[in-house]
C-alpha cells in the first residue's frame, strides 16, 4: 500500500493522537516506546485511521510531557532513537498511514544548551535567542495560561541576573522570534524532521511567538508573518506536508493561522468540543449551531481539526464565564476534575460511560465539517485517573487485553510510568482492545465500522455545511454536500426518543438512503420529512435519485 | 406578443371569491355567511402576462358588517408549464379577449406560489410607488439607511405557521409578511419595530421594506420585509424541554410524600438542563427592550412619557372590570376565582394609594415565552401585533413595562404547568410528586427573569425604584393577565382552567417572587 499524492490529503484523513510514552512498551523498561508503536501500526490500520499525530518524543527533562524540549535534534532515550522515528515513518508509510509530529516552536526547556548558553550573561552569543528584562513591569497585559502553577509570565534567574519571558510553565523559556538566528534555528529544525519523512507538524502554542509592548501578545501580525515564510520554505522543499496550528481561541481568531491559504492548513477547532458537551446536557442544537454560525469560512486548501478530548484538559479557555461555571458542575463536579482552565477527564467517564452518548458524539465528530482527531483510548472508552497530578490522568497506559500492565508492558507494575487503569468500569480487565475486539457489538467495533463509511464518502471532508431548520430543539441536522454527493446527518442530542420534521424542500423528489445499510427511506416529498429518533440516536443518509 | 391586463380581464374572478375566501386558513371570519366580495382597488405590480398585482377587497358579509382583506396574486396563461402548484390556485379564468386568447388563466395566491412570490419581491423593490386602478397609491417605504439585503438570485418558500397573515421566506434571510386583514391607520407592530430599529435594539427581525396603500384618503399597512431569523425555537418550547429533563429523573414517591421546597429547588438548580441561564437572558432582553422604546428620539406617537395616575387607574379599571364580568358568570368551575375575589380586591385598593412613578411606553403587549425565540445569534421578541383579543386602541396605547414583566412572569407558570399536563402518567401520586418540582422550577425561573431584568441599568428610570407598591403593581398586572387566560381556557380549554385559576390564587396571597 503506497501513500495516494495529494496534496489536500489532510482534508480526507482521520487522525489518531498518539502519546508514546503510553502506547506500547516493547522492551519491558515501563515506559512505551517507537519501536512499541511501529509493533501496533497494524492495529491502527486495521482501526481505519490514516495518519498519526505523535505528542513530542524529543529529548526532554519531561517537566511538560516532552513540550519542554531540551534538543530538537534528538528522540528521547526512553522512546529510542532516530533511526526508530525513521522506521516508523517508514513501516507506516507501507500501511497507508500518514505521520505528523508535535513540534514545539514558542519555547524550549531550560535544561536546552541554547537557553543554559544564554543565562551565563548578557555578553554570551545566545543571550538574544531568548527574552530578558531587568523588571517584570514589561508585557503586562499578556495573560499568565497555566494559573494553577505560574503567577507572572516572568521568572528571575540568578545565573543571568535577568527576568525570562515564559508564557507557560517557568522551566520552559520563551525563545526570542526577534532575533533572526532563532528563526533560522527553527527553520532548519523544521527541515531536518520533514527530512526524515515526517508528513506534516503540528505546531505548539503558535499565538505568542513574538512579544509586543501594549498588545496582550498573541496573534501578532509578526507571529503570522514568520508562519507563512514557515509554509513557504516547507512547500518549496517539501511536497504534501501540512502544519497544523494549535492556537486556542476563538474561532474568528483563528482563522488568521490559515492566511490565505498560505500559513497553516489545518488549525483546531477549540470552542466546539465544550459545546457539543453542553448541548448534550442541555439536550439542545443552539450551543453547537451557535458556535459554528461563529466560525468564518475558511480557505479552500484549509480544514479544520476537530476533537472530542485530547491530551489536554478539556479547555474552558473559549467559553462565557456562565458556560463555564456551567461544564464544571455537570462535568467536574469532583474538584480534582479539573485543571488551570478546564476538565482532565477522558471521553467515556465524561459521558458516564454511556454508549449511545459516545456512538453519537462519535457520530458527530465524523461528520461535522472537518478532520476528525482520536484520541488513543477513547477508541475502546478508556477511563481516566484523576487522582494523578496535571494532565497524567488522561495519559495512562493503552489497554490492550487481560493479562499483566494491561498488555501495555513486561515491566514490574512498580515501574511503569503511570499505573495503568484497574478500575471495575475502566479497567484493563473490563476494558481492552482484545475483548472489544472479538465483541462485534463493541465500541471499537463500531468505531472502525463508521471510520469505513465515513473512508468511503469524501463528502465528510470536503464538503459543504449547512444547519437544516427544525422545529425539534433537542435535533440537530445538518446537510453535507459536494457536487458529487450530498449527505444528511440528523442527530439527536436528547436521551428521550424525538420527533423531527425536517425541512427537506430543497431535496424534493430525492431518496434518502441510511449510510450504514444502505436502507432506503421514503422519497422526500412536498411536506417537511418525518423521523423519529431514538434516545440519542442518529442518522447519516446520503441523497439519491429514485431508482 | 405580450398581453396585459386590464381590471375587466378579472371580473370573473369576484365571483368566485365568495366561496374560495373561507377556504383560505388566514380568512378571519370563517364563521360569517359572505354575501358580496368587490374590489376596493387594485394595484397592479405587473399587467403583462405573467402578471403579480394586490387586489385590495370589501367583504360584504350577511349580518351588514363588512371588512377588507388584501389578495396579492399572480395571473399566468393556462399554457405556461409547469402549472401552478395545486394550493395557490384562487381560480380558473377565461382568456383576455382583447389579445384572442383561447386558453384560460390562471389566477394563484403568489404567498402560496414561491416563483410569483419572488416577482412580486422584485417588483416591490422596483417599484416605489405603484398607481391604484381606479385611485389610491401603493409606497414602497425603506426604513433604514440601508438598503434591504435582498440576494441574488431570489429563491422563496413559504411559511405555513401564521394564521391571520402570510410569510414567504426569501434565500433564507429575508421573510416577507402581509397582512391579510387590513384596517386603516398606522400597524402597532410596524410601529413598534421601526423604533426599536431606530433605537438599536438588536433583538427583533430587523424590518427593511413597509409596503404600505392609500386610498379614499386612509393609508393601511399591507406587509414589511424583515430579516428572517433562521434556525430559531421558541422560549417556550424550550421551557418545556428543561422541564422535561427535570421531570425524567424524578419518580412519584411510594408513600406520596410531597417534597419539601428545598429538594425541589435543590433539584432545579442543579439540573443539567436547567432554564436558568435563558431566563436571566430573556429578563436583560425585555429590559433592554424597554429601555430602547423610552429612548427620547422616537417619533412622538411612540414615545415615552412620565406614568400618571390617570394610566394607573385605566390599567387597574380594566382589570377590575374583567374581574366584575368573570364573576358575575354563575359557571361553578370560576369558583376558585371567587374564593381570590376579597384578595384581589384588596390588592386594586393598595395600588390604588400608589404614586405613580416611571414612564408609560408602548409596550409588547402580549409578550410570553412563546414570542421570544432563540437563535444562533441568541434572543429575538418577535409579534408586535398586542394581545388578539384587545381592541385595536388598546393595543397601541401607552402602559407600564410592568405589563409585559407579567406576560412572561405568568408564561413560566403556565410552562411549568403544561409539563406537568405532558407527564405521560397524569396519575395522582406523580401528579402530587412532580406538581411541587415544577413549582419549584417556575419560582426560579420567575425570580431569575425578573432579577436580571431590574439589573438592567437604568431601568429603575421606566419602572420606578423597587418597593411594596411596585411589588403590589406587577401581582396585580399579573392577575390581569391571568384573567385573559381565564377567558381563553374557558372557550378553548377548560381542562387547562385551573392553571390560571391556582396563578391567580397565588398572586392574590402574595405568594412567589
Amino acid at each position: 500500500m503506497t501513500l495516494k499524492s495529494d496534496p489536500q490529503w489532510y482534508r480526507d484523513a482521520v487522525i489518531y493522537e498518539v502519546f508514546c510514552r503510553g502506547f506500547y512498551d516493547s522492551n519491558g523498561d515501563g515506559v512505551g516506546d517507537l519501536r512499541g508503536l511501529t509493533a501496533k501500526l497494524d492495529y491502527l490500520h486495521w482501526l481505519g485511521v490514516d495518519c498519526l499525530w505523535l505528542l513530542p518524543v524529543f529529548a526532554s527533562p519531561l517537566r511538560d510531557g516532552g513540550y519542554d524540549i531540551s534538543d530538537f535534534y534528538q528522540v528521547h532515550p526512553d522512546y529510542g532513537t532516530v533511526d526508530d522515528l525513521r522506521e516508523l515513518i517508514e513501516e507506516a508509510h507501507e500501511r497507508g498511514i500518514r505521520v505528523i509530529s508535535d513540534l514545539v516552536m514558542n519555547h524550549t526547556s531550560d535544561q536546552h544548551p541554547w537557553f543554559q548558553e544564554a543565562r551565563q550573561g548578557p555578553q554570551s552569543p545566545k543571550r538574544d535567542w531568548y527574552v530578558w528584562s531587568d523588571t517584570m513591569a514589561r508585557y503586562r497585559e499578556a495573560r499568565v495560561i497555566f494559573v494553577d502553577s505560574e503567577t507572572s509570565n516572568w521568572t528571575w534567574d540568578d545565573q543571568a541576573g535577568a527576568y525570562y519571558w515564559h508564557r507557560f510553565f517557568r522551566h520552559q523559556p520563551d525563545l526570542n522570534y526577534d532575533n533572526p538566528a532563532v528563526q533560522e534555528a527553527m527553520l532548519d529544525v523544521v527541515r531536518f524532521w520533514l527530512r526524515l519523512g515526517l508528513d506534516g507538524l503540528r505546531l505548539d502554542a503558535v499565538p505568542y511567538l513574538f512579544e509586543r509592548e501594549g498588545t496582550n501578545c498573541e496573534n501578532l501580525p509578526e507571529t503570522h508573518a514568520f508562519l507563512k515564510r514557515v509554509r513557504a520554505e516547507v512547500d518549496r522543499e517539501f511536497p504534501n506536508r501540512v502544519l497544523l496550528a494549535e492556537a486556542n481561541q476563538w474561532p474568528q481568531d483563528v482563522r488568521a493561522y490559515f492566511g490565505d491559504g498560505d500559513e497553516c492548513q489545518m488549525c483546531f477547532h477549540f470552542p466546539l468540543m465544550p459545546r457539543m458537551f453542553m448541548g448534550l446536557r442541555q439536550e439542545l442544537r443552539y450551543p453547537i449551531t451557535e458556535i459554528l454560525s461563529q466560525t468564518p469560512p475558511i480557505p479552500s486548501n484549509c480544514q479544520w481539526g476537530i476533537f472530542l478530548r485530547n491530551h489536554d484538559e478539556l479547555t474552558l479557555e473559549m467559553v462565557t464565564d456562565s458556560e463555564r461555571d456551567y461544564m464544571y458542575a455537570e462535568y467536574a463536579r469532583d474538584p480534582r476534575m479539573k485543571l488551570n482552565v478546564g476538565i482532565r477527564r477522558r471521553l467515556a467517564p465524561l459521558l458516564g460511560n454511556g454508549r449511545r452518548q459516545m456512538e453519537l458524539f462519535y457520530g458527530l465528530l465524523l461528520s461535522l465539517p472537518g478532520t476528525p482527531i482520536l484520541y488513543y483510548g477513547d477508541e475502546i472508552g478508556m477511563g481516566d485517573n484523576i487522582y494523578v497530578g496535571d494532565r497524567d490522568g488522561v495519559r495512562t497506559p493503552m489497554q490492550w487485553n487481560g493479562d499483566r500492565n494491561g498488555g501495555f508492558s513486561t515491566a514490574d507494575f512498580a515501574q511503569l510510568y503511570l499505573p495503568p487503569l484497574m478500575d471495575p468500569l475502566y479497567g484493563y480487565q473490563a476494558c481492552n482492545v482484545e475483548q472489544q475486539q472479538r465483541s462485534q457489538s463493541s465500541l471499537l467495533q463500531w468505531l472502525r465500522r463508521f471510520l469505513q463509511v465515513r473512508q468511503a464518502h469524501p463528502v465528510f471532508g470536503r464538503g459543504d455545511f449547512q444547519v437544516l431548520e427544525l422545529n425539534n430543539p433537542s435535533v440537530f441536522a445538518f446537510v453535507r454536500s459536494s457536487p458529487d454527493e450530498v449527505v444528511l446527518s440528523v442527530n439527536n442530542l436528547s436521551r428521550f426518543s424525538q420527533p423531527a420534521a425536517l425541512d427537506l424542500s430543497q431535496f424534493t423528489g430525492k431518496l434518502p438512503v441510511e449510510l450504514v445499510g444502505r436502507v432506503p427511506f421514503p422519497v422526500i416529498g412536498d411536506q417537511p420529512y418525518p423521523l423519529a429518533l431514538g434516545p440519542h440516536g442518529f442518522y447519516w443518509f446520503r441523497i439519491e435519485d429514485p431508482v | 406578443m405580450t398581453v396585459r391586463l386590464g381590471r375587466a380581464a378579472l371580473d370573473p374572478l369576484w365571483e368566485v371569491l365568495p366561496t374560495q375566501l373561507p377556504e383560505q386558513r388566514w380568512f378571519a371570519d370563517k364563521q360569517k355567511q359572505i354575501t358580496r366580495v368587490e374590489p376596493d382597488t387594485i394595484f397592479w405590480l405587473q399587467r403583462e402576462l405573467p402578471a403579480v398585482l394586490v387586489a385590495v377587497v370589501e367583504v360584504t358579509f350577511a349580518d351588514g358588517s363588512s371588512a377588507r382583506y388584501q389578495l396579492p396574486l399572480g395571473v399566468r396563461s393556462e399554457e405556461i408549464t409547469p402549472a401552478p402548484p395545486a394550493p395557490s390556485i384562487v381560480a380558473r379564468l377565461p382568456g383576455p379577449d382583447a389579445a384572442g386568447e383561447e386558453g384560460g388563466l390562471w389566477v394563484t395566491d403568489v404567498l402560496a406560489d414561491p416563483e410569483y412570490a419572488t416577482m412580486l419581491l422584485e417588483r416591490l423593490r422596483e417599484a416605489g410607488i405603484v398607481t391604484g386602478e381606479p385611485s389610491g397609491e401603493l409606497r414602497v417605504r425603506s426604513l433604514g439607511p440601508e438598503p434591504a439585503p435582498i440576494p441574488s438570485p431570489l429563491s422563496a418558500r413559504t411559511l405555513a405557521l401564521e394564521q391571520s397573515n402570510s410569510m414567504v421566506v426569501f434565500g433564507e434571510r429575508l421573510l416577507l409578511k402581509v397582512f391579510r386583514r387590513l384596517w386603516p391607520g398606522a400597524n402597532p407592530e410596524l410601529e413598534l419595530l421601526e423604533a426599536l430599529d431606530v433605537a438599536g435594539f438588536s433583538g427583533i427581525a430587523k424590518p427593511w421594506l413597509a409596503v404600505e396603500a392609500s386610498w379614499n384618503g386612509e393609508t393601511h399597512s399591507l406587509g414589511m420585509l424583515q430579516t428572517y431569523l433562521r434556525n430559531g425555537t421558541d422560549g417556550f418550547t424550550l421551557a418545556l424541554t428543561s422541564l422535561r429533563d427535570l421531570q425524567a429523573d424524578l419518580l412519584p414517591d411510594a408513600d406520596g410524600e410531597v417534597p419539601s421546597r428545598e429538594t425541589c429547588d435543590h433539584a432545579v438548580r442543579s439540573q443539567g438542563g436547567a432554564f436558568t441561564a435563558a431566563s436571566r437572558e430573556l429578563g436583560a432582553l425585555v429590559a433592554r427592550m424597554h429601555l430602547a422604546l423610552a429612548v427620547p428620539h422616537l417619533k412622538p406617537e411612540v414615545r415615552a412619557r412620565a406614568a400618571t395616575t390617570a394610566d394607573l387607574a385605566r390599567a387597574r379599571e380594566r382589570i377590575q372590570h374583567h374581574l366584575e364580568a368573570l364573576l358575575a358568570n354563575p359557571d361553578p368551575r370560576l369558583e376558585p376565582l371567587r374564593v381570590s375575589r376579597a384578595r384581589v380586591q384588596m390588592l386594586l385598593r393598595q395600588t390604588e394609594r400608589a404614586q405613580p412613578t416611571g414612564l408609560v411606553i408602548r409596550i409588547h403587549g402580549d409578550l410570553h415565552l412563546g414570542q421570544v425565540l432563540r437563535t444562533d445569534d441568541g434572543w429575538h421578541v418577535l409579534d408586535f401585533e398586542g394581545r388578539p383579543a384587545s381592541s385595536i386602541q388598546e393595543r397601541s396605547e401607552h402602559a407600564s413595562p410592568l405589563q409585559d414583566v407579567a406576560g412572561m412572569l405568568r408564561s413560566f407558570d403556565y410552562a411549568a404547568a403544561v409539563a406537568l399536563r405532558q407527564q405521560a402518567h397524569p396519575d395522582e401520586a406523580t401528579a402530587r410528586t412532580l406538581a411541587p418540582y415544577g413549582r419549584s422550577w417556575a419560582a426560579i425561573m420567575r425570580n431569575e427573569f425578573w432579577d436580571a431584568y431590574r439589573q438592567e441599568p437604568g431601568i429603575d428610570s421606566l419602572i420606578g425604584p423597587a418597593g411594596e407598591d411596585q411589588q403590589a403593581l406587577l401581582a396585580l398586572l399579573e392577575i390581569g393577565q391571568a384573567l385573559y387566560e381565564v377567558d381563553y381556557e374557558l372557550r378553548t380549554r377548560p381542562d387547562w382552567l385551573s392553571i390560571p385559576l391556582e396563578g391567580i390564587a397565588r398572586l392574590a396571597h402574595g405568594e412567589d417572587l
